[in-house]
């Protein structure tokens, strides 16, 4: 509780801090990497893709939980301001304590190397001054405007139901670990091969959920392209909300655009064979074009990219994004 | 803000809350329709009742469930446990309170308004009239205000091709297309057995002195309902007819949102 007293002076904040159980999160993450613990951060925060016989079980798969929320809590209150001004200042022994946890070698690695997720990296820098002062300035105004906290608010609302328990749940663990509850990635992809065979598939239950779960990640998808898509006059704000969803959208690594890809490439063919051609095939389209404009790193974070000014180049570089794309190494390279 | 911000709950699927800070009278529960979402299916009705004043003392919840192919009676057995967690303050709803709004005292419902859309209709009815049947006491408390309600039955199993469009829903479709039965859908043929239950349990209920709790305070269907069909179900009031609206839009403008704020005076 001291920590959110003193750090965040902003009721909003305090607010966000104590929905996301923010302290609960730290507690927990600290007692890994405390000297008396017995337990080792580097293999409690490992990639556990590395190694195909890898299975994470407990308890390291509950501190990796409570690390993944940590990382969403200070994203959700990095977009709502926290470090914009000079109250946290990190010179504070809280807000050094909170650096300490999230400059650990251990979990760095885990959100800028393992797992490639940009908000944490951000904020960290921001709160250390290595921003550059425009993309600083353009933040405390965006948030002085009258609409800023009205958008706020529909971020927290969004990711709330993102969070919320939900079949879209057990689809994001496919996308991420390819295998759950028996089900490979590779069936899904199979199962829109042709209309019997996802006939077939979704006659076991726990692969009907799956679907039921993609299908819910597509309806999420559209409420926040569209979200997105009105922030036009927000551009720090639109940047943030990208980047706090952006490795479900291929940009926490290339293996993930692949698989928003094949999946919707399947859809579109299920849709095809299906002869129902018309509206069907416009609605897998949309979906399609939906995932690919929340998939482009040129199109909703550009001018956030801009203004941080090379500042994310090395989590672009882990999460793939300068490889094939000549305008994204441009945009994320310092002097832009 | 009166409000606390949106609040991730354990109830079905992707449910949120928000709480009043300075304490709730009424608890006001969003349930959707076919294929629709817990927030989604009510265009913003979120953020609209954060800032009014007539919500100030209204916990809001909008409560998501499998609507593609749970049986609906499932779906409003699922529903019923939500509304007794609520109702009766248990444990889990009291941590989702305190992490709202800490330090908040439990909850005494004068008013539990449930507003829902389509298929939530006969879900909400259902899940109030087993609550009642039940003893449940929270259940003495609920009014119902009901969009394009599917009470009566809707049409989609006629037009399976056409989910997609009516739900927005890609995967139900396509595995509606293959043949794999919307189990929430066969429900909702006219004349099914769980509609001539509802029916049948709601007279009972009226006849029993639920009147109150049955007979829903408002019924409104779009000009353009192309899903369910539009008719009168039991004792509810005759149906108000928006000009201009459809299935889906009939849930989402200013004029739905205006009229469940006419309902908490």
């Amino acid at each position: 509780m001291l920590l959110l007293l003193l750090l965040l002076r902003d009721p909003l904040l305090q607010e966000v801090a104590g929905s996301y159980r923010l302290n609960s999160h730290i507690a927990s993450v600290r007692r890994v990497l405390s000297e008396r613990s017995k337990m080792d951060p580097d293999e409690v925060f490992r990639a556990h893709w590395k190694d195909e016989t890898d299975v994470v079980e407990q308890p390291d798969v509950g501190f990796r939980v409570h690390l993944d929320q940590l990382l969403g809590a200070i994203s959700a209150l990095h977009i709502g301001g926290f470090g914009s001004t000079a109250t946290e200042d990190p010179s504070k022994s809280e807000m050094r304590e909170l650096l300490s946890v999230l400059e650990h070698s251990a979990v760095k690695r885990y959100y800028l190397e393992f797992y490639p997720y940009a908000p944490p990296v951000l904020a960290v820098l921001s709160w250390l001054g290595k921003v550059p002062d425009s993309y600083s300035r353009r933040r405390r105004q965006e948030q002085s405007e009258n609409d800023w906290e009205a958008h706020y608010r529909s971020f927290l609302h969004l990711d709330a139901k993102f969070t919320a328990r939900s079949k879209m749940s057990d689809f994001l663990d496919l996308i991420d670990d390819y295998e759950v509850n028996g089900i490979w990635l590779e069936d899904l992809c199979e199962a829109f091969s042709s209309p019997r065979r996802l006939e077939r598939f979704a006659r076991r239950r726990t692969n009907l959920n799956m679907l039921e779960g993609l299908d819910a990640f597509l309806m999420f998808s559209r409420e926040l392209d569209s979200y997105l898509a009105s922030l036009d006059g927000l551009p720090i704000l639109r940047g943030h909300v990208w980047l706090h969803f952006a490795y479900w959208y291929g940009n926490g690594g290339e293996h993930m655009r692949d698989v928003v890809g094949w999946v919707w490439d399947a859809v579109l063919e299920a849709s095809r064979e299906a002869k129902q051609t018309d509206r069907i095939s416009e609605i897998a389209s949309e979906s399609r074009d939906c995932i690919q404009r929340l998939s482009d790193p040129l199109l909703y974070p550009e001018k956030l990219f801009r203004l941080v000014d090379g500042a994310l180049a090395e989590w672009a570089g882990e999460a793939g994004l300068l490889t094939d794309q000549p305008e994204v190494r441009r945009l994320m390279s310092p002097r832009f | 803000m009166t409000h606390s911000i949106a609040q991730s709950l354990e109830w079905g699927f992707e449910t949120v809350g928000y709480f009043a800070k300075e304490g709730a009278e009424r608890l006001i529960v969003f349930v959707h329709g076919f294929g629709g979402e817990a927030l989604g299916t009510w265009g913003g009705m979120e953020a609209t009742l954060v800032e009014h004043m007539n919500a100030a003392s209204s916990d809001i919840v909008f409560y998501g469930y499998g609507s593609m192919r749970a049986q609906p009676t499932a779906s409003a057995g699922l529903l019923r446990g939500f509304l007794d967690a609520a109702g009766e303050n248990n444990a889990s709803w009291l941590r989702a309170l305190e992490r709202a709004v800490p330090g908040s005292t439990p909850r005494t419902y004068d008013e539990i308004l449930i507003v829902a859309h389509s298929l939530g209709a006969p879900v909400a009815r259902r899940a109030t009239l087993n609550a009642l049947q039940a003893g449940s006491v929270w259940a003495s408390a609920v009014r119902l205000v009901l969009f394009a309600p599917a009470h009566l039955g809707s049409l989609l199993h006629e037009r399976r091709a056409e989910l997609g469009v009516i739900s927005g829903s890609i995967v139900g479709t396509l595995l509606a297309l293959v043949g794999l039965r919307a189990l929430s859908v066969e429900a909702l043929k006219p004349g099914s057995r769980f509609l001539a239950l509802l029916e049948r349990d709601s007279r009972d209920g009226l006849a029993n002195g639920w009147a109150d709790q049955i007979r829903a305070k408002q019924v409104v269907f779009g000009e353009n309902e192309e899903v369910v069909v539009v008719e009168r179900f039991c004792e509810d009031p005759p149906e108000e007819i928006w000009p201009g609206h459809t299935h889906r839009s009939v849930c989402k403008g200013q004029e739905a949102k205006n009229a469940v704020i006419g309902h908490l005076g």
